[in-house]
């Protein structure tokens, strides 16, 4: 029946679901969706539709910080897309996406699984788990910036200390573990954000479907295989998208930790475009820059939202 | 299998992700807190790991000498005034989407969600001119404002994700009994969907506690600086002033954990409150 | 089945619990929801009453702003004299103006944008003196601090919005962004008036002096990097400080370092500011990135000297390893915490670290010695920069912006101004501030005399500041020390950016 976050079964003897209202009902409700919907339609329309729409516009012209903007047509996409440095930085944009996701994913799933559970301890550790998501960007960056600092870190004294290296280890400044170390600061600041949400979902599945799903002999896999995940699905596919456009843009944790290098191996498209266009101050090349991955973000929402709402 | 045995089953792997996860956010934390209590010296010159002279002089710093609560109360009211409104809004939008009937209400939600396609690195401007023809600059209200731009999108989308789950069963029940209905969601949807509710607080506060750039560029004065800029700004020379930071930094998330504190005994709700039996 | 009866009461217990928290909510929110409307009611005019407030205990108290300095005795004296003096100066400030500043503002407020250097003393003490020109000269004046790394984000957004302040102190590089777009006053007749009566350094008029002779800016200290140097790990090592030629500097460096716990040069090669230093190495060796008049890149025509410097630095990297771990991707404070903690022997700098060091830990003080940055076997390339005040074009209080400036060049006001700051002079008449007699801002002088213009040999125009703040030289340097790459490959790569960058400003 239902597929949700709550899986309810309908008693016997409730009416079906009603068919469409007609006529002067349908009205109303049209009426009222739309006077619903209205502030979120303003707000949207006043910071974000016009900044988009200004944004685009500016990459089709020399626009540079202070002068008027002249057309220019598709010279700066040709420009974006023949610089190695952008290959470069949208291959990194998408393995740090992908590899960060996926642990986020694992860890914000086990999160909100343990806690889900009763134990001493349970109420003040969900605060606790929190606290990564809690600090502002700059100090979780900044922490883990001197956390693996080469001369003054924790991490280079304790390992030396205990003997397992004699040479500061460069986590951040090598190029091999540059982009690994910047995935592991932005995993542990924001996986908390994923065992929220997953959690407040396992809130919503009945403990009853588990008990039956006992006496039927299933184990703890099969019992998150078939009762919790299908009972989360909304809730991970709305985290999941989202989660995966905003990694994506993701600019603090590079911006802050290595500024893109050592030699672009941690450049992303974001601090690409910022160096573009306000350290450059050359708005027209550096729209230009989000506005060609646009399009692939958005079919990929339009996507993942018709998956959802397919059951509606 | 009986249910202590279940039980027994589920103890070990949870405690082995309590363990791990506690340990994986402890580490860092324990460096902050570290560097918050010790002096300046041990900070940079005479490293230990754990300070051989604790004091609270950092604390002192920003606390009296920065007088770091009022930047705490304009972050406060900033990150509450977003959430409620933004909150709000997205419960109608979600509602509208999910429950009503009516053309383009798909569409208009996926639009909505285009907001995350451009990051606010590249975009501050255009909102800063926006917030300046509004007469908004040096306000907290330009915050305020702004911030709805950032929240809505997702808590709608979060709340339509519950409501989707719930059967309208219920509030139609309700408006057999005589309620609107808005009445019948207030009185039956929203309770129901209490845990989206918080998560969608949570999150937005938390975004609007955090947010750093807008903060910086829409505000001039001091005394309306957000904690973000103003732990950013704790600079002398060339060169961050870690202790003051990171003392900074645990009195910004005191009362933002306290508040999570006492939330999450909402989120609980039981497992009986999601089940609604007809 | 078995928990109907409880799950009803659990149920109705729960509903109950959730109102309470929306209630609760709701009164929570219904506080801060009031204080912001309360807020919107009463917006600017708060400001207002706090301004006549502060400048009444910045005049009672001249003497208390003078007393951590070691004129004291010198300056107090002068401060009554010096406000008689004040008055006399040009346009209708006469003493009754003073009176009724409040009541009658002139045409807006008059914003200053101070450059925060959290020296507080010193940003007080400009402050304090903004303050009391506004009163004086009955302008409604506001001063709002910038910290050093909020320009780059301020800055491009103000002038977006057309909102740049009426004065704007900052960095000389954000004046060379302004001037080509036409934002900023001509200043020479300010600038005339100060050279008449103190006599401009050097090189603080070459630093001024645009192409066309005429001057956009009036500087308030002079500044640029240095070399700074451990003296005591040098002498113990047998050497005899300072290091003269670049070559010098990485044997220098290799001997006295002792890693891991100190390394021989703590200099960035990452993608900031501090990195673009060994720009100056590769000019010094004759390479240049483009013609005199800046307009055509000539980079591309000098491989040979940019392979034997980028071999150079790759060599003491990799071989000598006299780079501490990290400095591939430090941020402008790595160099500043890595000199400051010990751990470095050399480092460039704009003489932030000493200034910290004096405040913070005196007894390495003595042990540093600050220095010219070495010579190449064709020349030395040593720029000078500054600190700068500029005006807003368009700016409707231009003319008591420019009595502001002169306000703020009072030669007696100066002298109390050197010893809190540490910038390098910018006029003659100070050369012999006690301030310059301290051990390490001595060369200060030196550099206020025989400095050039920053970017020299080359000219720093727009085209030049977006090859910096694209971070070419450090990239290249970093995929042949990074990637692997070879000098040769990286200088093409480089050399094409360069040409790119200088075709775009072409047309302009």
């Amino acid at each position: 029946m239902a597929t949700g976050p709550s899986q309810v079964t309908v008693p016997a003897g409730s009416r079906p679901l009603p068919a469409a209202p007609r006529g002067t009902l349908h009205q109303r409700e049209v009426g009222l969706g739309w006077l619903l919907l209205a502030p979120v339609l303003i707000v949207m329309l006043v910071l974000v539709v016009w900044p988009f729409m200004t944004a685009v516009w500016i990459a089709f012209t020399n626009k540079s910080i202070g002068r008027e903007a002249e057309w220019i047509g598709l010279a700066n996409f040709a420009q974006v897309v023949s610089s190695p440095r952008f290959g470069r930085a949208l291959t990194n944009s998408l393995i740090f996406t992908v590899v960060a996701i996926a642990l986020k994913f694992v860890l914000g799933m086990a999160m909100a699984m343990a806690l889900n559970q009763a134990f001493f301890g349970r109420n003040f550790l969900r605060a606790y788990l929190l606290i990564p998501w809690v600090l502002p960007g700059f100090v979780a960056y900044m922490i883990w910036r001197w956390f693996l600092d080469p001369l003054q870190g924790v991490a280079n004294y304790a390992l030396t200390d205990l003997g397992l290296i004699s040479f500061p280890l460069e986590f951040l400044s090598s190029p091999a573990t540059a982009l690994p170390s910047v995935i592991a600061a932005h995993v542990w600041r924001s996986f908390p954000f994923f065992g929220v949400a997953f959690l407040a979902g396992l809130q919503n599945i009945p403990s009853e479907q588990y008990e039956a799903a006992a006496v039927d002999g299933a184990n703890g896999w099969q019992k998150f295989l078939y009762i919790t995940l299908p009972g989360l699905r909304h809730v991970i596919l709305v985290v999941l998208m989202l989660s995966t456009i905003w990694t994506f843009n993701a600019f603090e944790p590079i911006y802050l930790l290595t500024g893109g290098g050592p030699a672009d191996a941690t450049m992303v498209y974001t601090v690409l475009a910022y160096e573009m266009g306000i350290v450059n101050m050359r708005l027209g090349e550096a729209s230009a820059v989000p506005v060609l991955i646009l399009p692939v973000l958005g079919m990929f929402i339009v996507a993942v939202s018709g998956l959802m709402s397919r059951d509606d | 299998m009986s249910l202590r045995m279940n039980r027994v089953a589920t103890a070990a792997p949870t405690a082995l992700i309590v363990l791990v996860l506690t340990l994986f956010v402890s580490l860092p934390l324990y460096s902050m807190v570290v560097t918050a209590i010790k002096t300046d010296r041990e900070i940079y010159d005479d490293f230990t790991y754990l300070p051989k002279r604790p004091t609270l002089v950092q604390f002192e710093r920003v606390i009296v000498g920065e007088r770091f609560m009022i930047n705490l109360r304009n972050s406060l009211i900033v990150a509450t005034t977003s959430t409620v409104v933004a909150v709000l809004m997205s419960v109608l939008a979600a509602f509208a989407v999910v429950r009503l009937r009516f053309t383009g209400r798909i569409w208009i939600a996926r639009i909505i969600l285009f907001k995350y396609l451009l990051p606010t690195s590249l975009i501050y401007i255009p909102l800063f001119l926006v917030v300046n023809s509004l007469g908004l600059t040096n306000t907290l209200q330009s915050l305020i404002f702004t911030y709805l731009s950032f929240s809505i999108p997702f808590a709608t989308w979060l709340m339509m994700g519950y409501f989707r789950g719930i059967p309208p069963e219920l509030e139609e029940q309700a408006m057999i009994d005589g309620c609107s209905r808005l009445g019948a969601m207030v009185r039956v949807l929203l309770p129901v969907a209490a845990p989206g509710l918080v998560a969608a607080s949570i999150f937005t506060f938390t975004g609007a506690w955090n947010e750093f750039l807008l903060a910086l560029v829409f505000i001039n004065r001091p005394d309306l600086q957000t904690v973000p800029v103003k732990l950013a700004g704790m600079i002398v020379g060339d060169q961050y002033v870690w202790g003051m930071i990171m003392a900074g930094a645990i009195v910004a998330s005191i009362p933002v954990i306290a508040l999570y504190f006492l939330a999450q005994r909402f989120v609980v709700a039981g497992l009986a409150a999601g089940a609604v039996k007809g | 089945m078995r928990h109907d009866a409880s799950s009803a009461n659990e149920r109705t217990s729960v509903r109950r619990s959730r109102r309470h928290f929306i209630s609760m909510l709701g009164m929570v929110a219904a506080l801060p929801l009031a204080a912001a409307c309360q807020q919107a009611s009463t917006p600017a005019p708060k400001a207002e009453p706090a301004k006549p407030a502060e400048t009444k205990p910045a005049e009672s108290k001249p003497a208390e702003a003078a007393k951590p300095a070691a004129p004291a005795a010198a300056a107090q004296p002068t401060t009554a004299p010096a406000k008689p003096a004040e008055a006399a100066k040009p346009a209708a400030d006469a003493k009754p103006a003073a009176q009724q500043a409040p009541a009658a503002p002139a045409s807006g407020t008059l914003v200053f944008w101070l450059y925060k250097t959290r020296l507080d003393p010193l940003d007080k003490h400009r402050t304090d003196r903004i303050m009391l020109w506004g009163q004086q000269a009955g302008v409604k004046t506001e001063v709002v601090e910038i910290g050093t790394s909020d320009y780059g984000k301020r800055v491009p957004a103000a002038i977006e919005s057309k909102t740049l302040p009426d004065v704007l102190e900052s960095g000389d590089e954000w004046v060379q962004l302004l001037q080509p777009r036409g934002l900023v006053s001509d200043l020479s007749d300010v600038f005339q008036k100060i050279d008449a009566e103190q006599k401009w350094a050097p090189a603080a008029k070459a630093v001024s002096t645009w192409p066309d002779g005429k001057q956009y800016m009036i500087p308030i200290g002079t500044s640029g990097n240095l070399l700074i140097a451990r003296d005591d790990l040098l002498k113990e090592a047998g050497l005899t400080p300072p290091p003269q030629t670049w070559a010098d500097l990485f044997e220098y460096a290799a001997k006295a370092q002792r890693p891991p716990r100190t390394y021989g040069l703590g200099q960035a090669l990452s993608n900031t500011s501090d990195s673009n230093r060994f720009i100056d190495m590769y000019q010094a060796y004759g390479l240049r990135i483009a013609d005199d008049q800046g307009k055509k890149a000539t980079f591309g025509n000098h491989q040979k000297e940019a392979v034997e410097v980028t071999q150079m630095i790759a060599d003491a990297y990799t071989n000598k390893k006299i780079f501490p771990p990290g400095v591939l991707t430090w941020d402008q404070t790595g160099d500043n915490d890595a000199f400051q903690s010990g751990r470095t022997i050399f480092a460039f700098n704009p003489l932030s670290i000493p200034a910290w060091v004096r405040d913070n830990k005196p007894e390495m003080l003595p042990g540093i010695g600050t220095y010219l940055i070495p010579e190449g076997p064709k020349m030395r390339v040593q720029g000078v920069s500054s600190v700068s005040m500029s005006v807003r074009a368009d700016s409707p209080l231009r003319d008591k912006a420019k009595e502001l400036l002169l306000f703020l060049y009072d030669k007696e006001y100066y002298k109390d101004f050197w010893p809190k700051s540490q910038y390098g002079p910018t006029t003659e008449a100070h050369y012999d501030n006690e301030a310059f007699s301290q051990s390490w801002l001595k060369v200060r002088v030196e550099l206020a005399k025989n400095g050039k213009r920053i970017g020299w040999p080359d000219l720093q125009n727009e085209a030049y500041a977006e090859m910096q703040t694209s971070f070419v030289i450090p990239r290249m340097l970093q995929s042949v020390i990074s990637d692997g790459k070879k000098p040769e490959e990286a200088f093409t790569v480089a050399a094409e950016e360069i040409n790119t960058i200088y075709k775009k400003y072409e047309q302009g």
